[in-house]
């Protein structure tokens, strides 16, 4: 994904599901990223587009979250999820969607 | 009970049909489930128009006002359920060595190892299951960015409407011979799907 350059990277979530799905009974605990886990994820993924993310892809309630902010200016929350997707929501309401299936690396599981 | 004629088509007033031959991709001489989606666009439309050129898609679509579409024969199996999730995992009964065959793999390696399991011991899956779309979108979720955890999006709540024509669908067809099914599932539970899709789909 053509990305700026990151000035900024923050976890602030990991390994975690979400409140309406916990992965039981495997759980989220096995789903931890470092930054440069993160930076290399962002620089990996590929562009797709909403409906894949939230509908066609495989979707895994585990994964990481945080804050990002690029060279451009932008700023946002990023999440990449345990089966290789993630997403960027900008402050100023922008979105991408993020799917790497070249990430066949741990803790990803595809 | 439905009246079904031979090419897999329901012959009931409360059933129109909107057939997307594309949609079926081989015979379903067995029917052991039926999962319900919903479709993740706003319209009834929108789901037509890619059934136009997609191999993905169920038997029945409900529109928002509770109106019922075949748009694919009960003869044919359809492409709706996606990656099998795990029956025994879910259940807590799985033998050893298929636990730890499970464990150690993704949602690609789960699938081929339940895809091999006859029914019950897996759930149903495309080849012989029945799939009822609700039409429904996502919107940003609220809880964003302010609720632990909370996925960026939300599918919206089925509609009254919907949820009293999937009863309805769901009884005639557990009483069809045939098409009788004793499980009926949100996507979500059976394949690797954000867990609000069909979540508020009730019978």
């Amino acid at each position: 994904m053509d990305l700026p350059a990151i000035t900024q990277l923050v976890i602030t979530e990991n390994a975690i599901g979400s409140p309406t799905d916990d992965n039981a009974p495997r759980g989220c605990s096995g789903f931890r990223l470092d930054e440069a886990q993160v930076r290399r994820f962002l620089d990996a993924a590929e562009g797709v587009d909403q409906r894949a993310y939230m509908h066609t892809l495989d979707w895994s309630p585990c994964h990481a979250r945080g804050r990002i902010e690029f060279k451009d200016g932008r700023s946002g929350i990023w999440t990449i999820r345990q089966f290789q997707t993630g997403s960027i929501v900008f402050d100023g309401g922008d979105e991408v969607f993020l799917y790497c299936p070249a990430c066949s690396w741990e803790p990803f599981a595809w | 009970m439905l009246q079904i004629d031979k090419d897999g088509m329901v012959h009931n007033a409360l059933v129109r049909w909107r057939r997307f031959p594309t949609l079926e991709r081989g015979p379903m001489p067995v029917v052991n489930g039926i999962v319900v989606h919903q479709t993740g666009g706003a319209t009834a439309q929108s789901t037509f128009n890619s059934y136009q050129q997609s191999v993905h898609g169920a038997h029945f679509l409900i529109d928002k006002d509770g109106t019922v579409y075949q748009t694919a024969s009960l003869h044919g199996r359809t492409n709706h359920v996606g990656l099998l999730r795990s029956r025994c995992l879910a259940r807590h009964n799985c033998k050893p060595a298929d636990l730890k065959a499970l464990q150690k793999t993704g949602p690609r390696g789960v699938n081929r190892l339940e895809q091999r399991k006859a029914f019950p011991n897996r759930f149903p899956a495309n080849r012989d299951s029945i799939g009822i779309e609700l039409v429904g979108e996502y919107n940003p979720n609220p809880e964003f960015g302010k609720v632990r955890g909370a996925d960026e999006y939300v599918y919206v709540s089925v509609t009254d409407a919907q949820n009293a024509s999937l009863r309805w669908l769901l009884g005639q067809l557990r009483s069809t011979p045939d098409v009788a099914a004793g499980e009926v599932y949100r996507h979500p539970a059976v394949s690797f799907k954000t867990s609000s899709e069909a979540a508020t789909a009730s019978w």
